[in-house]
């Protein structure tokens, strides 16, 4: 095999790649019409909620100091609420919903950074607090009741699709799914074609020589978490026109897989390395997995025993495959 | 027959030889001092004493008979005990805890005797005069001063037969130099030898009974104060007088005296690092600043950098006062930091030498918000050749980098913008001749063309050769100056081991 093809089939984004890929198949072949377009399509998009976090929990891992975010899932579930309670069903309020949950997912966020930067508080231990604390503000505010609800046409983005006129049938792709790929394409490029993406890898790579160049590391960080927030926020809402009426359940089941979708993807603990599209790769693999596991109707303790076992192996290999290098 | 000697110590770490064939004897009890420039093998030579690194030849001998030490543990069991240069208690644990650590008294099993390590922590201290140090206090809580002294202890609980400190002075203000000297002195009494090494040669002439020079790795001359007078000037001239083999003077040195001041410190502090230094940078000149080592040298070149901060005085760049809270404020002003550690500090390993080259560019807004990385990656390229880094590519990664070409990275970063201000915090550290010319060559062009520089160095030669003017500092003061022709390798050493002895 040619060193440069090696080099590539190596490459830990290639490789999640493959997973995934090889994850289809598997579904494919364990379950009937696993593999249809229309298929695929569903489980893309339910890829892309979780995909949209992971890149907020992305570029908080990248930009080092153990990054981490735990409290994606408590700021996804104010963004679901926020944004039912302003909507009340009409299209009307979606300007001053858009606005206030990505003001409110950035704010909540920052929280995070302040801890993280100016206070020096371990990113777990941060997050995960303050996750906690966004969860119950959740509950609180709501009383545990559905105040309010998705409008018209954000239902539409959530469940709707974008007709394409190929062949006799024709071929959709969710709307959802089409946010996520212009995500995708406009965080590539400000990851690596952009100042701000540049000193993120910077500041995750070496923090004193980020600092002596002349970046203001603190602040710098502080943003990250808050564009995390907007994230996670900003998903919630997507995910408000998926499910139409407001949930304060629906968040926590992001928090970890972001995490996991991430490192799948090659993303380093360490920081200042790895790309967003590993962490595509990740989710969709993730998300799969969820699939088949749920078709197979193996029941929520199989599932979670499957899922666990599956990621063991993953991340075994990983380390095994760093120590050689 | 001698108590301790040794014969024909040599040690190599890979091509440099730290010490040629080193000999060493005398009779105890005795206080030994040791004395010569940094790296002229003194602590290497401690090393080997205690069992820390092995000799490649040579052979000790104590009490008359043939002794080989592999370990430390073999040390100890010879009764040699080496105080450290650089401190090795654990901070999370108590004074008593880190005293009696290793040595631990066992009355019942596995288990440690407690009461008697207080006991014996205790008794150490009052020792030491150390009344009002409490065992139980966390070491991280005190100063360093007292951590010197914890350490102290710490190697006197192991009644030591020959006790190594490696310049337990250097933390220690004037009265626990004394307790020292006064505990050194009983220690004699009891039968202990001592090998004291420092830079300070008034505590040498004062504490010592016998005093070897090393110089360059080998030794240099014999003092015997039981016989001669109690003099440094004795001294003096066996650690500056063959010092350096060449001695040629750089010729670029006599540069006209500029009008125009870069940078003006007045009075500036940091903590008790840098305390009140008033300094003139002139347009275009190379200021090096000499002394022994830690004497705040490095401090003060961070904190011209932003990088640590000023507790008083004023900083002023052209005339105008200028704040220095955080490095951005310097590097946007043109004042570049080239820092001591590379690796830690300068440079983002993993990256290649194209990312590393454009960092600085970013806080600075230098390159937009989207990058033209064509236009940026071509400008690169020019720099890695002007500079001449092997390999010139721009996509290799800079860990794969010698540590020569490693330092012209770091320089690249800057000399994409026009420098007023360029501090060098020991920048041929670890890297060969060759690339060292290249660099300081280098410097002397860019000073030509109107930068300012700031040269700490470690190495003599380095501020002999390239500097117009040296500031000599010792704890945190500037004690002397030295100017164009008068600037020697000789009069840099001999003001660094003189000046400021007794200004306290």
């Amino acid at each position: 095999m040619p060193a440069s093809l090696r080099s590539w089939l190596l490459n830990r984004v290639v490789i999640a790649y493959l997973l995934a890929a090889g994850l289809m198949v598997i579904g494919g072949l364990l379950v009937p019409n696993f593999l249809t377009f229309r298929h695929v399509m569903t489980v893309i998009q339910a890829s892309a909620f979780l995909g949209l976090i992971t890149l907020g929990q992305t570029v908080v891992i990248i930009s080092g100091k153990e990054g981490l975010d735990l409290s994606v899932g408590g700021i996804f579930v104010i963004g679901v609420i926020l944004a039912a309670a302003i909507l009340r069903g009409n299209d009307a309020n979606l300007p001053l919903a858009i606005g206030a949950v990505i003001l409110c997912g950035f704010v909540l966020g920052l929280v995070n950074g302040v801890g993280v930067s100016y206070l020096n508080i371990s990113p777990l231990i941060m997050t995960l607090a303050w996750g906690t604390a966004t969860s119950g503000i959740a509950l609180f505010s709501t009383g545990g009741n559905h105040i309010g609800k998705a409008s018209p046409l954000l239902e539409t983005i959530g469940v709707g699709s974008l007709s394409i006129k190929i062949g006799s049938p024709g071929i959709s792709i969710p709307w959802v799914v089409v946010i996520w790929i212009i995500t995708i394409v406009a965080a590539q490029f400000i990851l690596r074609r952009t100042s701000a993406g540049k000193t993120l890898y910077g500041i995750g790579a070496n923090n004193r020589a980020a600092a002596l160049s002349g970046v203001r590391t603190k602040l710098f960080r502080m943003t990250v978490y808050g564009v995390s927030g907007i994230f996670s926020a900003v998903t919630g809402m997507l995910m408000l026109g998926y499910v139409g009426e407001p949930n304060i359940n629906l968040g926590s089941v992001y928090i970890l897989p972001s995490v996991v979708a991430a490192v799948i993807g090659g993303i380093s603990f360490a920081g200042g390395t790895g790309s967003y599209l590993g962490s595509v790769a990740g989710a969709i693999f993730l998300t799969t997995l969820d699939s088949i596991l749920a078709t197979l109707q193996l029941g929520e303790g199989g599932r979670q025993v499957t899922i666990g076992l599956v990621l063991l192996i993953l991340l075994f290999s990983y380390s095994r495959k760093k120590q050689e290098e | 027959m001698k108590s301790f000697q040794a014969t024909g110590v040599k040690k190599r770490y890979g091509g440099a030889i730290a010490l040629h064939g080193v000999d060493l004897a005398f009779e105890g009890p005795m206080v030994c001092g040791l004395v010569g420039a940094n790296g002229s093998g003194k602590s290497t030579f401690a090393r080997i004493c205690s069992g820390e690194t092995s000799s490649d030849e040579g052979s000790l001998s104590i009490d008359g008979k043939h002794t080989v030490i592999r370990s430390p543990g073999d040390a100890k069991r010879h009764g040699i005990v080496h105080v450290h240069q650089h401190l090795s208690l654990i901070p999370e644990l108590s004074v008593w805890e880190n005293i009696s650590l290793g040595n631990e008294t066992h009355s019942f099993g596995p288990f440690p005797n407690n009461r008697i390590a207080k006991d014996k922590a205790r008794l150490l201290l009052d020792e030491l005069d150390l009344a009002d140090l409490a065992i139980e206090e966390k070491v991280y809580s005190l100063t360093s001063e007292k951590k010197q002294m914890v350490e102290i202890a710490k190697a006197l609980l192991q009644a030591p037969r020959l006790l190594i400190l490696d310049e337990p002075t250097a933390s220690l203000g004037y009265a626990h130099v004394e307790k020292l000297f006064k505990k050194v002195m009983d220690l004699k009494k009891e039968g202990v030898s001592v090998i004291f090494i420092s830079h300070r040669l008034w505590e040498i002439v004062r504490l010592c009974d016998l005093v070897y020079a090393f110089s360059n790795g080998k030794g240099a001359g014999v003092v015997d104060f039981q016989t001669q007078a109690r003099d440094e000037n004795l001294i003096v001239p066996l650690v500056t007088g063959h010092a350096r083999e060449e001695n040629a003077a750089s010729g670029s040195r006599n540069r006209p005296a500029s009008e125009e001041t870069t940078l003006e410190l007045q009075a500036a502090s940091h903590d008790l690092d840098v305390c009140g230094v008033s300094l003139k940078v002139e347009k275009g000149e190379i200021l090096g600043i000499g002394g022994l080592a830690d004497q705040g040298q490095e401090e003060l070149v961070l904190m011209m950098s932003g990088m640590l901060p000023r507790t008083q005085g004023r900083i002023l760049l052209e005339g105008k006062e200028v704040r220095l809270r955080h490095p951005r404020e310097a590097v946007r002003k043109g004042i570049f930091l080239v820092p001591g550690d590379r690796q830690k500090d300068g440079l983002f390993m993993n990256l290649d030498i194209f990312e590393n080259v454009i960092y600085p560019r970013f806080p600075m807004a230098a390159a937009g918000f989207f990058l033209d990385v064509k236009s940026l990656f071509r400008m690169t390229e020019g720099l890695t050749k002007k500079l001449g880094v092997n390999p010139p590519n721009p996509r290799n990664v800079v860990s794969n980098l010698s540590g020569g070409n490693q330092q012209k990275v770091v320089f690249a970063k800057w000399l994409q913008f026009t420098p007023k201000l360029l501090l060098l915090n020991d920048p041929a550290k670890g890297i060969d001749i060759q690339a060292k010319d290249a660099l300081y060559l280098l410097v002397r062009e860019l000073a030509d063309a109107g930068t300012s520089v700031v040269l700490y160095a470690s190495a003599v030669e380095e501020l002999r050769a390239n500097c117009d003017r040296v500031v000599i500092m010792f704890e945190g003061r500037i004690v002397d100056e030295i100017k164009g022709e008068q600037i020697t390798d000789e009069s840099i050493l001999t003001s660094s081991l003189t000046k400021g002895v007794c200004n306290d």
